[in-house]
């Protein structure tokens, strides 16, 4: 699936999150991000939750996100951490359960407080 | 593999919580810049030795979860004199390691009043004096046996 308005409308249905400030797109099958900066105000979200999806990659359309404190990416098929060279406000990445080897692509990220790389694999051992 | 195997590229100055659980870490190392670390999770590793913790500078570290690793039992002096450099930790977790095994493991542990939870088991002094008790009894049963 990729990112369409229904998606995103659905999702952002927090009414406790008046400002839209909190992206929720947890378990939708997506298999990209492409487009979100066409969909949501890229400059006023703060958190991306997109865990249990197919994303391949972060893909450079998240550079946008410039106000982004909080990025969960867990439980999907990214091979590498990249594009999170923008975003200089982020406080907590979350990239457990991914095809991730290497810890890399962090070095700008000023203000990252909470860094999460799990990976449980319920098959071995 | 989909596994970590080296801890690096860590240039973050205000990393408060580092987990890197379940991976394929051997060695602690590259953590220099992280001098405001709190909480560093390598539970599910392949680590041998915490001697390289204290070499970081670390000024407010609080809580080291080394669950599942392969420290030995051989390595008890080295972890006490690692535990003596580190004041500020107040929790340390090394349950699945050979380690809680020897038998001054946690006598010695206890000595240090900073911590105050090991291996998931919160120690108030009533407990700590209940196994205080208990060793002093067991080297005074020695003692009257010669």
């Amino acid at each position: 699936m990729y990112l369409n308005t229904t998606l995103i409308q659905n999702a952002s249905k927090d009414n406790s999150d008046p400002k839209n400030l909190t992206l929720d797109l947890s378990l939708k099958q997506l298999l990209s991000l492409k487009n979100i900066d066409k969909l949501v105000d890229v400059n006023n979200l703060q958190k991306l939750l997109v865990s249990t999806n197919y994303l391949k990659e972060i893909e450079s359309v998240v550079n946008l996100l410039s106000n982004l404190t909080e990025f969960d990416l867990s439980i999907n098929h990214i091979s590498r951490i990249d594009n999170l060279h923008s975003l200089p406000n982020l406080k907590y990445l979350n990239l457990s359960n991914n095809r991730i080897m290497k810890i890399e692509g962090l070095m700008n990220l000023r203000n990252l407080e909470i860094l999460v790389r799990v990976l449980f694999n319920p098959l071995m051992d | 593999m989909n596994y970590i195997t080296r801890i690096e590229n860590l240039n973050n100055p205000r990393i408060k919580t580092l987990i890197l659980s379940g991976n394929n870490i051997k060695e602690i190392e590259n953590l220099h810049h992280l001098k405001e670390l709190q909480n560093l999770e390598l539970e599910k590793n392949q680590i041998t030795t915490l001697s390289n913790l204290t070499i970081f500078g670390f000024k407010d570290i609080k809580k080291i979860i080394f669950s599942y690793n392969l420290i030995s039992i051989d390595y008890l002096d080295e972890l006490i004199k690692a535990l003596s450099m580190l004041p500020t930790l107040e929790e340390i977790n090394l349950q699945g390691n050979e380690i809680t095994l020897h038998q001054q493991y946690k006598p010695r542990i206890f000595e240090f009043e900073n911590i105050k939870i090991l291996d998931k088991l919160a120690l108030k002094d009533p407990i700590k004096k209940h196994f205080q008790v208990i060793c002093d009894f067991r080297s005074l049963v020695i003692e009257t046996k010669k």
